[in-house]
């Protein structure tokens, strides 16, 4: 029974260890603002399709902020998800579907084939623009579900990315780190404190 | 390893799969993470203001390509003009003359979108009115996009008759249906057309049964035919049909009528009796024809496009219109 105690202690030692781990890898990489960022970068000038199954799957507004190559302009379209499968038809396009927090990094499918379709011209969307250097869009989720379509007018984009903002999740993540600690340093405790009495029982 | 070991570290494998698998479920809690919301596709495609701003858009584009002369000009006016409003465009660049007033596309306040068709497919169609400041008329504009990376275009820009309305419609957002048949109305606007057309022909109109003939076209229509055979007399006889061009465009009024667009052609003809050695024609035929007299025949082509509201019973009424002399040939 002793040994069994001794090693559901370590089991949950481990876990703390781990559950730490966890708590510190979140909170550093959200910072004290709580910001958890996602970023993908473009290898060549098709668009850029941020879906709704990544903007619109949390109810808390989100920035994309989208910087295109040294001197190039981004161009930047809003629409309804239909509207512009409908524009982009079987065209080349690259499709941002999900974030992958392990890698803190946006998950892309590249569909289509051929030249990009002519969507700047189509008349599907509910704002549009042309704007020099980096862009940065906002999202609230009250008109979802929405597609944005973002590309370089000359160039390949340097960078997508997407920023949820919460402070709780930093202060969660902390808390999640802190526990952990406890149940890490109380599970270790235990052990040690069973492994003490076993010896002076044997003796 | 004995018996009750591997239980325990079974248990404890157990116990850890458990909690990753539940890890999984609360960090989707924490962040609020849920299915994508579903789309919406019942009401009209586009909201008010983006409407407006297509509108206002296509009217200004429009008006300058309607200017622009040449190739380039023709070019200009079949990238933003279609159906009944490029017709009328090009007959003025072809007969040279200038559009009545009130101009539908002259600089206009800032349009109102009356509906919008319903659902996510196209094409797509848009009717929006403007006010003629000058004339205090009411203008309708339809426009449309035949395809997801089309522009919208003009289909139609036709001034109301004074004291004409547009039967109520229902709220924009909600978009409205396109109307292919007669379904619902007093007979098919396609039917109604033809039946217009040809109760306006002179000097032999036939019966109208499922649209009024009170209106002002019909009445401009029968008092200038009736004028013009007074004014040639015996020396020459005065001719009119008209001919219904391409499918009307229509979408479903609230009240279940049809607001309908269509492009009818008129023609116009004047045939010199046998015995007279020359007839003078009117001043705009023979500013077209280049002469003022002729010896045997002129025929002069006018096209116009109308708008009428057909009833679910009844008779239909042509609340406005719009005429652009195209050409003439004569001998």
């Amino acid at each position: 029974m002793a040994i069994a105690k001794q090693l559901l202690s370590l089991a949950l030692a481990v876990l703390g260890v781990v559950v730490l781990g966890v708590g510190v890898w979140f909170s550093t990489h959200l910072g004290s603002s709580g910001a958890a960022t996602f970023r993908w970068s473009p290898s060549d000038t098709r668009p850029v399709l941020l879906e709704p199954s990544l903007l619109n799957r949390v109810d808390k507004p989100l920035t994309v902020t989208v910087r295109p190559a040294q001197g190039d302009s981004v161009w930047v379209g809003l629409a309804a998800p239909s509207d512009v499968d409908a524009a982009i038809g079987r065209s080349s396009a690259a499709r941002l579907t999900r974030v992958a927090v392990r890698d803190w990094a946006i998950r892309a499918e590249r569909t289509g084939t051929g030249e990009p379709a002519a969507i700047a011209g189509a008349e599907i969307w509910r704002s549009r623009s042309t704007s020099p250097g980096a862009v940065t869009i906002p999202v609230d989720q009250r008109a979802a579900p929405e597609t944005i379509v973002v590309h370089g007018e000359r160039a390949p984009l340097r960078s997508v990315t997407v920023t949820w903002r919460d402070q709780t999740w930093f202060v969660e993540s902390v808390l999640l780190g802190f526990a952990g600690l406890l149940l890490a340093v109380a599970s270790l405790g235990a052990l040690v404190a069973g492994r003490r009495s076993g010896r002076l029982s044997a003796s | 390893m004995t018996g009750p070991r591997r239980r325990i570290a079974a248990l404890l494998a157990a116990a850890a799969t458990v909690a990753v698998l539940a890890g999984c479920g609360v960090a989707d809690q924490v962040v609020g993470l849920h299915a994508v919301p579903t789309e919406q596709t019942g009401g009209a495609p586009l909201n008010e203001q983006t409407a407006a701003a297509i509108t206002t858009r296509v009217i200004s584009e429009a008006q300058s390509a309607r200017a622009r002369t040449g190739a380039a000009g023709e070019r200009a006016r079949k990238a933003v003009l279609t159906g009944p409003a490029l017709a009328m465009a090009q007959a003025a660049v072809t007969s040279r003359t200038t559009v009545a007033a009130p101009d539908p596309l002259a600089t206009p306040e800032a349009p109102t979108v009356l509906a919008i068709v319903r659902g996510r497919a196209w094409p797509r169609t848009i009717l929006a009115t403007t006010l003629d400041a000058a004339s205090s008329r009411q203008l309708l504009h339809l426009l449309t996009s035949p395809s997801p990376t089309s522009p919208f275009v003009l289909v139609a820009s036709v001034p109301m008759f004074a004291g004409a309305r547009v039967p109520a419609i229902g709220p924009v957002a909600q978009g409205v249906e396109t109307v292919a048949d007669g379904t619902g109305l007093v007979a098919a606007p396609a039917a109604i057309l033809s039946e217009y057309a040809a109760a306006l022909a002179y000097p032999r109109p036939a019966r109208a049964a499922h649209v009024s003939l009170d209106d002002e076209l019909s009445r401009s229509l029968r008092t200038s035919a009736a004028a013009q055979t007074a004014a040639l007399k015996k020396l020459a006889t005065f001719s009119q049909r008209q001919q219904v061009v391409g499918a009307p465009t229509a979408v479903r009024l609230s009240g279940g009528g049809a607001l309908v667009f269509a492009l009818l052609v008129r023609t116009d003809t004047i045939t010199a009796a046998s015995g007279a050695k020359a007839v003078t024609v009117p001043a705009p035929v023979a500013a077209l024809l280049g002469r003022s007299q002729i010896k045997r025949s002129v025929t002069v082509t006018t096209v116009e496009t109308v708008v009428l509201v057909v009833p679910p019973t009844g008779t239909a009424t042509v609340i406005g219109a719009a005429e652009q002399l195209a050409s003439a040939k004569g001998s």
